[in-house]
Parts: structure tokens; sequence; C-alpha cells
């Protein structure tokens, strides 16, 4: 059961997300903007199945220009809606962001001083509602020096209060997600979300903003190479942590008492089983990400070594491995292969020249057409999706 | 005076754990109990002085007995002894687990107090379950593992399998490795108005070591190839007797058995784990 903020119920896309969360039991999708074949998969699934579901992008993924976009394809919030938007006749996507917040975006370089990842952060944000964004996620967990205990949360209010103030002159009809813990594989005490919201309480109150739709608690998931490690998955007790049969009825009863809703992050490569007790759990909503770009590197993988073309495959695998971004994946003492560790980074190459180079020679030599070698990716994450979809029983 | 409990150690070739754990029941726990030692396939230089039973037959020497086989036949040899009964409780102890001060003596007031309680456990000292039971307290629980267990001895005579010369008379061996028998034992607790109980009046280590790094000495697999195992055969298991195709099924199973015992027990709701839940939405 999802309770749309007032107000918010004016956003179609809302809507009908909140009447598909009350038609039945079920956990919405959050499907992580990871490369433009996933966006196209999953606006695709969202027709054809008749079913809402919430593209999430990181401001790694996708940013506005004057923060120099992200990595997939150099998208802006603009230019994602413009792709989206004209193939969603039935208004059941959600443009939502993720982590967005300061020290969240793709700059390189030496981190911004706290009132220039604050300008940024807040400017992203309204790149997103200009965009027509339909949910913001406000992270401040991160801070590249020392923070001060209530930093986060009053990184937090600012943020919130200057969004909301933008939306309500604007117009825009949206709605907020609020969590500033990073993932982890514990499932941790409550008391740092429950500070969090109580704050969030005390600054509506005085601010007529309404509450969060979604708010991020850890439940126990975390992704690592591709497995998922934390303790839900878990068929033990993990030394030091609460079992989460016994953790996730606590987390409820706090999103219960603040008006809010559970949003789980960090579900990628969950068992189905695991998946399918989502919805009895209660868990209103669930994010997937990398599971979705690693099924399509694999997708490439096997038309490049299935057709002859393993040199090309070779090619890739360097070039996803020379980006050292496997290096956040990989567990302490990893037995990954170099080839492991490549999957694990190909997505983040997609949109770069080199492959575009590769990619180029691969239609030559095995006689696709782009066309043709993105619909046997975007079938393949399709069925990724899918399988994510009717865990969750959003489907049939 | 009579001794009322009898305290079952299961062993395979720790017999300083073993020694240990004596040394702590006869310091603290002497008035109340017996103790028998189960050495389950347990080589010969390493069993324990005080071993009352040693499971030497070839298929226990090659494998051992694992939980549920090794504590079936510790409480099958009181059964044939006929001593069984002359004790109010039974307190089945894994030899991997460390105990301190009188835990016997703190389990059984608790015990005392709580008719209704048919099996209690001490919390392990790494649980966080302990901030929601509260100091020196105890709670009523749908899912704990079985490391240290007393259990009444009333309840194990309503539960007791006197046919099961094959599965044993209290835990399923047919699962041999026994993950789930012990999710089953409390199902079984709760159906017949028992409950389980957690308890912060005394606590228990397990030795992670000695479970990670020295499959050796208890000879059996690799921590990671063995729990592998334990889990496969479990689910398979629990998929043979009961249908459940995840384990989530057969928790909550056991919570449905839970949430009726207090239906039936208004004035206990105290001593839930957590407040009773809204219905899920």
């Amino acid at each position: 059961m999802i309770t749309l903020p007032a107000g918010a119920e004016r956003n179609p896309r809302l809507a009908a997300l909140a009447a598909q969360a009350n038609a039945w039991p079920n956990t919405q999708i959050g499907v992580g903007v990871v490369s433009l074949n996933v966006v196209d998969a999953a606006v695709e699934i969202a027709q054809e199945h008749d079913v809402s579901l919430m593209l999430i992008a990181s401001r790694r993924q996708i940013d506005s220009e004057e923060l120099g976009g992200g990595y997939v394809d150099g998208l802006t919030p603009e230019r994602l809606a413009a792709r989206v938007r004209p193939r969603d006749a039935r208004d059941r996507v959600l443009l939502c962001r993720d982590h967005g917040g300061p020290w969240q975006g793709a700059n390189g370089g030496a981190p911004a001083s706290p009132e220039q990842a604050m300008d940024e952060a807040r400017d992203s944000f309204f790149a997103d509602l200009d965009a027509g964004f339909d949910l913001l996620h406000i992270d401040t967990s991160v801070c590249p020096g020392t923070d001060t205990d209530d930093g986060p949360q009053r990184r937090l209010l600012e943020l919130y209060d200057a969004c909301w103030t933008q939306a309500r002159e604007g117009g825009h009809h949206i709605a907020f997600e609020v969590g500033d813990e990073e993932q982890s594989s514990v499932t941790e005490g409550l008391e740092q979300p429950r500070r969090l919201l109580q704050t969030l309480r005390e600054y509506r109150r005085d601010a007529d903003a309404p509450p969060p739709l979604f708010v991020v608690v850890q439940t126990g998931t975390k992704v690592m190479e591709r497995r998922n490690v934390g303790s839900l998955s878990a068929p033990y007790r993990i030394d030091g942590q609460m079992p989460p049969q016994i953790h996730l009825p606590q987390v409820m009863a706090l999103v219960r008492e603040f008006g809010t809703h559970l949003r789980q992050h960090n579900t990628d490569y969950l068992p189905t089983e695991i998946l399918e007790w989502h919805p009895l759990l209660g868990i209103h909503a669930a994010n997937i990400a990398p599971e979705y770009g690693i099924e399509e590197t694999l997708g490439l993988l096997a038309v490049m070594e299935g057709r002859g073309a393993g040199d090309l495959s070779q090619r890739f695998l360097q070039l996803a491995f020379d980006t050292r971004k496997w290096e956040k994946w990989q567990l302490e003492g990893s037995d990954g292969t170099d080839r492991d560790r490549a999957i694990w980074a190909g997505h983040y190459v997609f949109s770069t020249p080199e492959f575009a180079e590769i990619r180029a020679e691969l239609l030559t030599r095995v006689s696709l057409t782009s066309e043709e070698l993105d619909r046997l990716l975007i079938d393949r994450i399709k069925a990724s999706i899918l399988r994510h979809i009717r865990a969750f029983r959003l489907v049939p | 005076m009579r001794r009322r409990v009898a305290i079952v150690i299961l062993s395979r070739n720790l017999p300083h754990a073993v020694d240990r754990l004596v040394s702590t029941f006869r310091r603290y726990d002497l008035e109340e109990t017996d103790i028998y030692v189960v050495e389950a396939g347990t080589d010969r230089d390493k069993l324990s002085e005080h071993h009352t039973t040693w499971a030497s037959w070839d298929e226990a020497m090659r494998e051992g007995l694992r939980p549920a086989r090794g504590f079936n036949l510790g409480v099958m040899e009181l059964i044939r002894s006929g001593r069984l009964q002359d004790y109010d409780f039974l307190f089945l102890v894994r030899a991997t687990v460390q105990l301190d001060g009188p835990v016997v003596t703190r389990l059984l007031d608790q015990m005392e107090a709580h008719p209704q309680v048919g099996i209690i456990s001490p919390c392990g000292e790494t649980w966080p379950e302990q901030d929601l039971v509260g100091p020196d307290s105890l709670r009523y629980v749908w899912h704990i593992n079985h490391h240290a267990w007393m259990l009444r001895r009333c309840f194990v005579d309503l539960i007791i399998d006197h046919q099961g010369t094959d599965h044993g008379p209290i835990f399923d061996g047919s699962n041999f490795r026994s993950y789930g028998t012990d999710t089953e034992l409390i199902v079984k607790g709760y159906i017949n108005d028992y409950a389980t109980a957690l308890s912060t009046a005394c606590s228990l280590r397990e030795d992670q070591e000695l479970l990670k790094t020295r499959a050796d000495l208890i000879r059996t697999d690799p921590y990671d190839i063995n729990a592998r195992k334990v889990f496969d055969e479990g689910f398979q298991w629990m998929r043979r007797k009961y249908g459940f195709t995840t384990r989530l099924q057969f928790q909550e199973y056991a919570r449905l058995w839970y949430d009726r015992f207090f239906v039936l027990h208004p004035s206990l709701a105290p001593y839930r784990l957590l407040p009773e839940e809204a219905p899920v939405s």
C-alpha cells in the first residue's frame, strides 16, 4: 500500500504507481539507468505489460549539461526525458533521481568545497525538475572531508527545502526519497533513520512540506562482484547482525510510524525465492541497477565470442578493465579473474569513442545492423527485468 | 538431592572444549545437573575423559553424526537406560559453544517463572537481539539456531517419536546435516502450546575460529563446502517433508504458530520479541 503525499496525485505517473501498488501486494521496481539499452528495455516493458516502473539515474550516470553529463551517453535529464516521454503514452515510466546530493556527481579532480558541492547538488536537482522528473532521492551521506554528526541531516534539510520550494513555485508535482546511509551488507540499527525522519518531520511541520514518499533503510543487501553478499539472502546468521526476519518488521514499523514507505537499494542478484517474498514482507520498492548493465555486457560478449569476433571481445574487456571501475565491486580476497573484473565494469565504457569503434567493427564483421544488435541486447535485458517484475508480483 | 537437568554435550574430536564445558558446569551448576557426553565419530585418541557414549560405528566414524542424530543418540541413551524421566529438563549443548557462569541455574529460574516455555536458549554475545530482549530478561521467539537449548522434559514427552528409530526421538535425523531441524522443533513447541525463549540472563559464545578454520579438527568439509551441503540438504528436506520451496516459507510457517500462541495466551504478549505487527500493507 502506498499513500501519496498531498498534491503528488496530480502527477499522472505517481498516481499510476500508487494505484498499481494498492491493487494487491506487490513491490515497485526501480531500474538503474546504466545504459541506453536498459532505458529502452524498461520503457518497452512498461508499455507491453502496462506496468509502472521507476527509471533511477544517479548523477554519475546522468547529470545536467553544466555539470558535465554522465557516463550514459552524455545524457542530461532533459535528453533522458526526451527519449522516454514520447514512448510512454501510458504514463508508466517515472523518471527518478537516484542518490542526488553533494559530492555525488561524476566530476573528476579535487573534491569540491562544501559550498560548491551544495550549489552543484541544488543545480542538478533543479535541472531534474526542469526536465519533468517525478521523484528526487536526496542522499547527503557523502562528504570527502571531516563531517559533523549532524552534517548529513543538515544538508538534507537544506536541499529538501530548496527542492520543495522550487517545485512548488514551478508547479511540479513531485515526490521525494530520503536516506543518508551508504550501502551496507548489515542490518544496521534504526536509530539513524529514525533520527532523520524525526528531524524531517519537525522541518515539514514548519515548512508545510510533504513527507518523503520513500525512505532508504538498510535491510541487509549489498552488491559485490556479481553477488548479493548481504544478510537478507544469507541462509545463516551473520555474526553481529540482526536476522532479517526480525529486522524487517522493525523497519516496516518505523516507516509506518512516519507515514512513509521503504525503498530497498542494492537488490541486484537476489535469488528469485527471496525476491518473491518482497511483496509479502511489505517492502514497498526495490532498486536494481548493475545487474542489468552486466546482463548487457554478457549479451555483447555472447555476440562477439559466438560469432567469431573473439578479438573484439578481448579489446572490449581490456577497455573495461583499464577503467578500474571494477575496483569498487571487488570483494576483499576475491578469486575473480581479470575477465570477471572487466565484466563488472563493462557498462561504464558503452559511451566511449573506443567502444564505438569496437561496436562498429563488430557490426561489419557479424553482419548485424545497429538496430539488430540493440534488439538482441534489449531482449536480453528485458528478460532480466521481467524476472524481477514477476517476482515482485507487478505482473501475473 | 535429585538432579533436575540432564546436560548432553555433543562433540567430535574436541576433548578440550568438552573439558572446558564440563568444568564450567561442575563449578557453577553441579547440584542441578548430570552430564552426558556424546562422542560422535570421535577418534579414539581424542575422546573426552567425560564421554558417556561413543558413536564408533563405521558411518559415524566417517561422517560424524551432526546435531540432529547426535543429540538424538544422547536422548535415546537416556530413554534406553530409563533415566529420561528422572529429569525435568534436558540441556543440549554443542561442544563448539562456550558458556560462562551459572548458566543452567539461571535458565532454570526462568523456566520455572515461565511454565509455557518449552525451549530456552542463552543469547549469543554478539547477537543484536540482546537489545530487544533487554538485560537479564527473556523474550519468546520463533527463530533461533540451536547451539545450547534447554528443553522442558514434559514438552519432550509430548513430541518424542518412539517409533522413529531411523529418524530419532526429537530431531528429524533424516536431515543429516540438520539445517532447519531446530526451526521444526520450535514449531512443534508452538503447535503443542510451548514457547521458545531467548534469554539474556546468561550468554553463549560460538567458537567461530574453530568452525571456520579448523574443519580438519572436527573432520568435516572446509567451512564453505560444508555450509553449502548443509543448506542444500536442508532445502531438499523442507521441500520433501513440508512442500516448502523456500526457507522463508518455513520461517513464515513458524511465525504463524508463534502468533497463534499469543492469541491463546494474550497475557504473555509482553514477552513477544517484537510488538504485534499490523497486517502487511
